[in-house]
């Protein structure tokens, strides 16, 4: 099988795609191709239309988080509603990385499952992940499923 | 000039395809991806690009919106052809509103084409700026700028103009089971 690269110079690309599913609102859904880069501390998470060009990046230091469209940049307290103004709804963007990685964000305490392991009230499959792809999904409501199809090495 | 050749292809070239090769560079220029597949249009709000590699993705233009298909998420999503079009790159290949969309000037000749740039009228939009490159009289290439700096070229390879294209080229039904996304 194809080995997926980890750190491409650091970047991680693909496609991802996130579902909400509100009890009382309709499903909201938002996909995207997007190129992701970084850790807990430091990051940058761009997302491309389906022809190649960049549409908004989202940017992260200690005690910054800015998101930048082709209109302007807008900074925010901190990465969860930076997450949620991005995507939709608010994704652990710290732990990512890892997550994309194929282990656990060192950043906080996790458990292993059959398929992968759970951590920050997320359930993190990785049973696919030769063939690219990683499945976040969190329980609490809303209930959310993250799949991102990763960029296979070139063969 | 390549203006005059730009402003001829869109007048007289109603119909084209063509197989292409598209090279994303990001905007620090360290990084580069290839993908590549078939591009098709009919004057003025109909085209398909059809990616085959790395993944496939089929982006449908039928007069009225614009379809966006990815097999592997499974999903479609759709919006409005008068809010996806624009000053985008499909509306300067096979769109017909050049000079509302677009102001041109002469690009110069760079790698054997002579060029034309459009650069979009409306200000700050997603895209910085376009350039349409041709070997004589034929589409050769795109290059296009967004407003992050991030390149993107496509070739176009055995470009066919005036071909007669099947209307279902720009028709798009939703698989059966794929997850719709109107936007």
């Amino acid at each position: 099988c194809t080995t997926v690269p980890h750190n491409a110079g650091g970047w991680v690309a693909g496609k991802l795609s996130v579902e909400v599913r509100p009890a009382d609102a309709p499903l909201r859904r938002l996909a995207s191709g997007f190129e992701l880069q970084g850790d807990g501390e430091r990051g940058e998470l761009r997302l491309t239309s389906p022809l190649g060009s960049i549409v908004a990046t989202a940017r992260w230091a200690p005690g910054e988080a800015v998101l930048t469209a082709a209109e302007g940049s807008t900074r925010y307290a901190g990465l969860d509603e930076l997450s949620r103004e991005a995507l939709g709804e608010a994704l652990p963007l710290a732990a990512l990385p890892d997550w994309l990685a194929g282990r656990p964000w060192p950043g906080a305490a996790s458990q292993p499952t059959a398929r992968g392991f759970d951590q920050l009230g997320w359930t993190i499959d990785l049973a696919r992940r030769d063939d690219g792809w990683v499945e976040a999904s969190r329980a609490a409501p809303p209930p959310v499923l993250v799949r991102v199809r990763l960029e296979q090495a070139p063969e | 000039d390549a203006v005059q050749t730009l402003r001829a292809f869109v007048r007289d070239v109603k119909t084209g395809r063509a197989e292409f090769t598209q090279t994303v560079t990001s905007p620090d220029g360290a990084r580069k991806k290839t993908s590549s597949g078939r591009f098709e249009f009919a004057r003025p709000d109909r085209f398909r690009f059809g990616y085959e590699k790395p993944f496939q993705q089929t982006i449908v233009a039928d007069g009225q919106k614009v379809w966006i298909h990815d097999p592997d998420l499974n999903q479609v999503s759709s919006r409005r052809l008068s809010q996806a079009l624009g000053a985008t790159p499909a509306a300067l290949l096979a769109g017909g509103s050049l000079e509302s969309d677009f102001v041109l000037s002469n690009g110069g000749s760079l790698g054997g084409l002579e060029w034309a740039q459009a650069t979009p009228r409306t200000p700050d939009g997603p895209f910085k700026s376009m350039k349409v490159g041709f070997r004589g009289a034929e589409l050769a290439a795109v290059e296009i700028v967004d407003s992050f700096g991030q390149r993107s070229r496509l070739d176009f390879k055995g470009f066919e103009a005036g071909v007669a294209l099947p209307a279902e080229r720009f028709r798009f039904t939703v698989p059966a089971g794929a997850d719709l996304l109107e936007q």
